[in-house]
């Protein structure tokens, strides 16, 4: 895939093109704002699950808000395919698009898109969108991630429908929606911030247009577009031609145990264009680890926006020298009816890290693995105060993996995510659990020259009988991997233990599923607790050659011991003092570079 | 109302792989009716997939029926 190419000249002023672009993202901002103080569950108001955009009228991205990259990269193929479905000359002013079909490029079942036109003269200018994560689709698990084997488990499906007609809710489909969920005042609420954004957005559009003209703001969409795609083709241009490969693995897909799916990726550099090519993949699993092409696509942008300057204004002129290749009915690009819901958390940063590998070959802006889950933990029952069902979905950082002039980050959402955790506070106050341990996970991680972020552990004690827990968590077997002698990150672990008991055990030892991870409707009862430890990254560069001053900080924040200093990283502290023993380090690595290493 | 495919009877793009379920281009590849989602995604099967994969580069997926 590549979306179509153009060649025209910039037109427009620089200056005034600059101040529309900013324009244009800052409306984007301006509707993720709307929907955060608007919408009614944490997943749009805590977590920020959701993302901006505006296209011009082809039905192109000229616009979007830094929120979730795994949204945002398969808007470039769902919004046009809802729009050509619905048919442009079938829209009216005041109608809304939706769809969550990822069979259609979406992400997975839980993203909900909303399209609106606006119209100036009777003919459609631009579309306002956004993608959001509904906590709860229906279907067999609440809040969505199990161990499905169908899509038609994971919930109920929308084709690109309208949902507003000429500023008017459709009432059937609007009854359709929250009658197979199980939050349906949240999935109402958060539907109508959704659409309600789009309002806002369309307003501020209508401004722009009447203060600068429609062809004015037509070649601007168009010369937006060709800035970043000229910026885009210099970058893939700096690198060298040829075809670069690496693998890596998706531990297990909730269904057959111990049976690791393969993610096999090739970048093909031709002058100016980049060819992801995915075949050699595995074929779809039978669990949800699925990625469907929209996710991949994601995935692929994901990873190059990564290796590229930040300046480069994000919009479909990025994505035009791009090509994926990802095969129906791989692991890669999921076919009907298969379950895809956690390809979009789990399968996503692994296929980013397996890409940022295959770049490690030339380029010094990759990194090593992260913790590679977006730690989605489901949680479902009755409310014991109100009665009323409830729905969550939990979220947990991981560590990130070291990277080329740092540190990878500590407890910090997947590469795919940029979503926040729900507070403690705000979880507690509305569900029946209280979190009595929350903290860094201090002890092992991807040693390195710069090593992995550090994981962080929690543990939730239940206050409710019937709470019902649901996961599609990743790396309990597979570790994030290092780059250039960096080591290994650690494994996450999900145990529980019933009232009273003092043991940690972990799902497939206490309730028989296939995966350590991915599970569905657990039941947990009142003083029954749940220890979840979130996975370190991966190393980048020698242990050795850390500076040892990292190491001493790392030791007087109570991150490693000395012994673990000497031993993963040959230096020396003087415990007493407080300080690095120089000379007893520089004997002691000289000692390990000669001998038999670490 | 038009019959309503559900998405395994649509065809998926010869080159990408993306579901094409309206519009797309038919041409006529290693002796089948292909569709593709773009003139691009043509220019990356003749150019890159066919040289490298040979008969393989064909998906069943994408022979237009
Ligand atoms: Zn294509």
């Amino acid at each position: 895939m590549a979306v179509a190419a153009t060649s025209t000249e910039i037109r427009t002023d620089p200056f005034l093109l600059e101040i529309i672009r900013n324009f244009l993202i800052t409306t984007c901002k301006e509707m993720g704002i709307a929907m955060m103080r608007t919408s009614y569950s944490p997943m749009f108001n805590e977590a920020l699950d959701f993302s901006c955009v505006v296209f011009d009228g082809k039905g192109e991205m000229v616009a979007q808000a830094p929120y979730v990259p795994a949204q945002i990269g398969s808007t470039v193929h769902v919004v046009p395919t809802a729009i050509a479905e619905v048919g442009a000359e079938n829209l009216e002013p005041g109608d809304v698009i939706f769809t969550n079909d990822p069979y259609r490029s979406n992400c997975h079942l839980p993203e909900f898109v909303v399209v609106k036109p606006y119209f100036k003269d009777g003919r459609i200018l631009a579309y306002t969108a956004n993608i959001a994560h509904m906590t709860d689709v229906g279907g067999m698990v609440p809040a969505a991630f199990g161990d499905h084997q169908n899509i038609f488990q994971e919930g109920i499906r929308f084709p690109p429908v309208k949902i507003y007609e000429r500023d008017e809710e459709i009432e059937s489909v609007f009854k359709i929606l929250i009658s197979n969920v199980r939050t349906p005042k949240h999935s109402y609420g958060d539907m109508k911030a959704m659409i309600g954004s789009l309002y806002l957005a369309e307003r501020r559009i209508d401004e722009l247009v009447t203060r600068h003209g429609v062809e004015t703001f037509e070649q601007c969409c168009d010369d937006v577009k060709l800035v970043s795609e000229r910026l885009m083709r210099a970058e893939i241009a700096a690198w060298p031609d040829g075809e670069y490969e690496a693998e890596g693995l998706l531990e297990d897909d909730g269904v057959v145990p111990d049976r690791p799916w393969k993610i096999k990726a090739t970048l093909v550099i031709r002058g100016d264009e980049l060819i992801v090519d995915f075949t050699g993949s595995d074929s779809q699993c039978f669990g949800p680890a699925n990625q469907t092409f929209g996710t991949t696509a994601s995935a692929a942008y994901n990873a190059v926006l990564h290796m590229v300057s930040s300046d480069i204004p994000y919009n479909h002129g990025c994505y035009r020298p791009i090509s994926v290749i990802a095969p129906p009915g791989s692991f890669m690009n999921v076919s009907y009816p298969g379950a895809c819901v956690g390809g979009n958390s789990d399968t996503h940063p692994t296929t980013v890290d397996v890409l940022l590998e295959a770049f490690s070959q030339f380029s010094g802006r990759s990194s090593a693995a992260d913790g590679g889950t977006c730690g989605c933990i489901g949680f479902g029952g009755q409310d014991p105060e109100t009665g009323e069902p409830y729905a969550h979905l939990h979220l947990e950082g991981v560590g990130w993996g070291g990277r080329a002039d740092a540190d990878g980050n500590d407890v910090q959402f997947v590469k795919n995510g940029n979503c926040a955790n729900t507070p403690v506070e705000v979880a507690e106050a509305r569900y029946p659990f209280l979190n009595i341990e929350y903290q860094l996970e201090p002890g092992q991680v991807g040693h390195g020259k710069h090593r992995g972020g550090f994981g962080s552990r929690r543990v939730f004690r239940f206050l409710a009988d019937g709470v019902h827990i649901s996961s599609h968590t990743n790396r309990h077997r597979v570790k994030a991997w290092g780059l250039f002698g960096g080591g290994e990150g650690t494994n996450t672990i999900l145990a529980f233990r019933r009232a009273g008991e003092t043991e940690w055990v972990r799902a497939r030892e206490a309730f028989g599923s296939a995966s350590y991870g991915k599970f569905s409707n657990i039941v947990m009862n009142e003083g029954d607790e749940m220890l979840f430890v979130t996975p370190s990254g991966g190393g980048y560069g020698e242990p050795l050659e850390r500076d040892p001053e990292l190491v001493l900080i790392d030791w007087r924040d109570e991150l490693l011991s000395a012994e673990q200093a000497r031993e993963h990283y040959g230096v020396v502290i003087d415990e007493a003092a407080g300080s690095v023993d120089a000379a007893a380090t520089e004997a002691l690595r000289s000692e390990r570079r000669g001998g038999a290493g670490l | 109302m038009p019959v309503y495919r559900e998405v395994n009877e649509l065809p998926h793009c010869g080159s990408c792989g993306k579901l094409v379920s309206v519009g797309g281009i038919r041409v006529e590849r290693l002796g089948h009716p292909l569709l593709f989602c773009s003139e691009r995604c043509i220019e990356v099967f003749d150019s890159y997939k066919v040289p490298k994969y040979g008969e393989a580069a064909l998906w069943e997926e994408s022979i237009v029926r």
